[in-house]
């Protein structure tokens, strides 16, 4: 598994864009909500695991390439290990919003908030994007 | 004197000129007739022998891949479980690895390299990878030659199937170029000597063989392989002459059409190797995976004698049941090989020197799955039509785990025997099915139809719709739990004798309960641990047979129920895997996510078709069902499924239903841990009593299963809106100071008992005088 080609081009993306998040395509214009979407994780905030780590920034780099299909892919893979990891649900959400399936992003994000449990930030960041659905 | 000659008179002569004319000429007639027939019936057969041999070309059936295994340090799974799979694989176990499909194992680690394969997401290289263990735990993943460590590795899929043509026949086809040199060299020598230089028939050899079968030295072929080919094309092995006639020039046609090659691949792709069950093992690639656990590029001229040798008999030379005589017809083999000049000497004597080489059938590579393929194919037929799937050659990625399926096969046979003997019932009396799948993905994981796993027959997981008994009970007490403000955890509910008449029913409706005693005033998760039928078919009147429906239709069940009372209890019938649906609902906290057996589709040549999606919608509340789910969890800890702490711990929080129907007809359970949800049906198909009560008969197979394949705790998420009080176990109230009485329940906010007894049972000050009057009123 080519995993260093990935991690560079993350690590560089995270260098030079510090919290930036993929926001293709609108789906509100509340800036607001542009806001909460703009929130960007770090792999080592969405996991301990390294494989999950891995498979998610495989995720984001898909979709900041447009490529939506794979980076879904991508995160099933990593639900497929840490199945209850709401931060992996979280994402799979915003990425149906991208795509524009508003329907399957606000059921996803409601799976998301299950499975957060007591972390407040992540909640408040779901919350505040399910609002801006 | 005149001439004697000049008697002869001109009619005579006309008539003596008349008869050669009508020998050339009419037998020239005739021949054109008949040829210009011949050539009709040619053109005929042409067209028959060019829409066989593509048709056998590109009659693909779609092949099934089972989930690849993934690997990472952390990841739950020991090295036995790594090198089954590698087994099932089809890898090879060698001193040192050299090259890919091989591996090296010691008591730590294993050494494998992988073979390259088209994932859905792209393809993936060869790698030589080392995983280490730490008991039965992954410890450390890393690249073997450079030693870099990686987070994951992801193995290639085992290929458990294909959807077949109609008549059962399976391919694993081969391009000419990926057969060794040394099968066609066999090939050649012992079936078809001159087949690149005969036009389709081989004249020395029909004649050989028309002299041996009329000398009596036996019957030989005289078939070239072109002939053998298209005597493929014919669905009736009638021997006639005219049938040998017809393809000996269906032979010659497909000659002219088609190159050796192409003749010699399809023959390579439909030559027969013996059945494995119901399915028949047709070409070469198939055969090498059966007979050997290789792929066809991976066999030694050993192997491709063997293969060759059983052409001539593949029951009668089965290597598996006959090997002395597989033996001895694969050394003549080798012997006729080398004498026509394909073998150097040094090649025979190292060929000759290898035993038969037949991987056992237990790990022959391939292993049958029908039921679960049944229901893969049933998905797929929703996108595709039945066509596209027997002749596409379609690569479908399914997410069968074999590991929880062998499992769950062996512990299934087994355990029934054992049922059969302890109850004193007949051999074969009992039959089950079981589904497991994955709460969160909605991945099933494994289905079985029959004790007898590996045959085809009656699928009981997708097709036996039998009564589910107690196991609807969860629809009726979530519709309760759904109602905060009238239904907590803790309400009594009324276990004293019921009598209902149904509507257009003569008799009256007079539930029992199984211990055949009614338990008075009974808290509701009491009634739900412990399966009362009369306090549960009373709650079910109290809250309507139309809501309890519909809740039951948004867990997942999609077969229409009877709107009467005794729904309640079970009388719907339902396959397995619809129960298995509805408590996959419970088991995502309120997620239904429909049970799927496909991930991905990909084409023949390895491009994205479909990918199927990970879909949730939430139809209840996260609160309720953790309400629900606590209620089952205690069915485990102290109520009719308790038996099952004998065999996995109670820190895994198991929740679960056990299920028994009228005259102990049918015995289930449906429960699930963190990571797996799984249904157990055990019963008799002429629906005869079997004796066994859920807990006594589906219960134990279930645990057993559960007990291999290292599940996961349920985890204990507490949702917002939910807290936990202590409760007296029997008075429905809050119980103050820890005691034995004492039992931790969730409430929603709001809906807290307010009473508060202590734990010999008697009312506190505090809460006597506000609610007595509450109580009366219940």
């Amino acid at each position: 598994m080519k995993v260093i080609q990935p991690l560079i081009l993350c690590a560089l993306l995270g260098m030079t864009s510090g919290c930036a998040s993929y926001t293709p395509g609108t789906f509100g214009s509340d800036s607001d909500t542009n806001e909460a979407s703009d929130v960007g994780y770090s792999a080592s905030q969405v996991s301990d695991n390294s494989a999950v780590q891995t498979l998610y920034d495989q995720a984001m780099n898909y979709a900041y390439a447009g490529d939506y299909d794979q980076a879904e892919a991508a995160l099933e893979r990593g639900l497929r290990i840490e199945p209850n990891n709401a931060y992996l649900w979280f994402e799979l959400a915003r990425l149906s919003a991208s795509y524009g399936n508003l329907n399957k992003a606000r059921e996803l994000a409601s799976r998301a908030q299950s499975l957060a449990g007591g972390d407040r930030y992540l909640q408040g960041h779901i919350q505040k994007f399910v609002n801006g659905l | 004197m005149v001439p004697k000659v000049q008697v002869v008179s001109m009619a005579s002569r006309k008539a003596a000129k008349r008869q050669p004319l009508i020998s050339f000429k009419g037998i020239f007639v005739l021949f054109l007739l008949a040829a210009a027939a011949l050539g009709v019936y040619c053109v005929h057969l042409d067209k028959i022998v060019r829409s066989q041999f593509e048709g056998k070309r590109f009659a693909l059936p779609a092949r099934v891949y089972a989930r690849p295994l993934e690997i990472f340090p952390g990841k739950t799974l020991t090295l036995a479980e790594l090198r089954r799979e590698l087994d099932l694989l089809g890898f090879a176990k060698v001193a040192q690895v050299r090259g890919p499909g091989e591996y090296v194992s010691t008591p730590v680690y294993v050494v494998f390299q992988s073979r390259p394969f088209e994932f859905w997401d792209g393809p993936q290289a060869s790698q030589r990878v080392r995983v280490s263990f730490r008991g039965d735990q992954v410890e450390d993943v890393r690249e073997e030659t450079s030693g870099q460590p990686l987070d994951l590795f992801r193995l290639e899929p085992i290929s458990i199937g294909g959807i077949y043509t109609n008549n059962n026949e399976d391919r694993q086809l081969v391009r000419y170029n990926q057969v060794p040199r040394h099968f066609i060299d066999a090939l050649i020598a012992i079936e078809d000597k001159r087949f690149y230089h005969h036009n389709g028939i081989d004249p020395k050899a029909l004649l050989r063989a028309a002299v041996s079968t009329a000398t009596g030295r036996g019957v030989q072929g005289g078939s070239t392989i072109t002939q053998q080919l298209v005597k493929n094309f014919f669905l009736t092995p009638e021997r006639t002459l005219k049938r040998k006639a017809n393809e000996m020039l269906m032979a010659i046609l497909l000659e002219l059409h088609y190159d050796k090659n192409d003749i010699l691949e399809t023959y390579l792709n439909e030559v027969y190797f013996g059945q494995d069950g119901t399915r028949g093992i047709h070409g070469v690639g198939l055969a090498s995976q059966f007979y050997f656990g290789r792929s066809v590029e991976q066999l030694k001229p050993h192997h491709s004698a063997l293969l060759v040798a059983m052409l001539k008999g593949p029951t009668y030379y089965n290597p598996r049941r006959n090997p002395e005589r597989a033996l001895e017809r694969r050394n003549l083999v080798l012997a006729e090989t080398g004498t026509q000049g394909y073998l150097t000497p040094k090649e025979f004597e190292a060929a000759i020197a290898q035993p038969l080489d037949v991987t056992s059938s237990a790990s022959a590579g391939m292993s049958n799955y029908p039921a679960f393929l049944d229901l893969v194919f049933r998905q797929l037929r929703r996108d595709y039509q039945e066509e596209d799937l027997r002749s596409e050659g379609l690569r479908i990625f399914s997410t069968l785990d074999p590991l929880v399926q062998q499992t769950a096969e062996k512990t299934l046979a087994d355990q029934l025997t054992q049922l059969e003997k302890g109850y004193k019932l007949a051999e074969g009396w009992l039959d089950g099915a079981v589904v497991v799948s994955v709460p969160q993905t909605g991945e099933v994981l494994s289905v079985i139809g029959s004790r007898r796993s590996g045959f085809e027959g009656f699928n009981r997981a997708l097709d036996a719709r039998r009564p589910i008994g107690s196991l609807f009970k969860p629809a009726i007490f979530l519709t309760a739990l759904e109602q905060p403000e009238l239904y907590t955890l803790t309400t009594l509910l009324d276990d004293s004798p019921l009598q209902y008449q149904e509507r257009g029913m003569n008799e009256m409706w007079e539930p029992r309960n199984y211990d055949k005693q009614f338990h008075g005033q009974v808290p509701l998760w009491q009634a739900l641990a412990q399966s009362y039928n009369v306090s549960s078919a009373r709650l079910g009147l109290e809250l309507g047979i139309k809501p309890v429906l519909n809740t039951a239709q948004r867990l997942g069940v999609e077969e229409q129920l009877k709107p009467y009372a005794a729904t309640f209890l079970g009388s719907a019938e339902l396959p397995p895997i619809q129960v298995a649906q509805m408590y996959q609902t419970i088991a995502a906290g309120g997620f239904r996510v429909p049970l799927r057996a496909i991930r991905e589709v990909l084409t023949m040549e390895g491009r994205p078709l479909k990918r199927y999606a990970i879909d949730v919608q939430q139809v209840a509340s996260t609160q309720s069902v953790h309400l629900l789910t606590r209620a089952m969890q205690l069915a485990v800890e102290e109520g009719t499924a308790k038996s099952m702490k004998a065999t996995l711990p109670e820190s895994l929080h198991i929740a679960g239903k056990t299920g028994t129907t009228d005259g102990l007809r049918d015995s289930w359970f449906a429960g699930f841990s963190g990571d797996y949800v799984a249904v157990v049906w055990v019963g008799n198909d002429k629906n005869e009593p079997t004796g066994l009560t859920g807990a006594t008969g589906a219960l134990p197979i279930w645990s057993k299963i559960m007990a291999q394949l290292h599940p996961k705790p349920v985890p204990q998420i507490e949702p917002p809106g939910v807290t936990y009080l202590a409760t007296h176990r029997d008075m429905g109230a809050r119980v103050r100071g820890s005691c034995a009485e004492a039992v931790e329940l969730p409430f929603m906010q709001g809906s807290e008992p307010e009473l508060e007894v202590s734990c010999g049972g008697s009312y506190t000050t505090t809460s006597k005088a506000k609610k007595w009057w509450q109580r009366i009123l219940r």
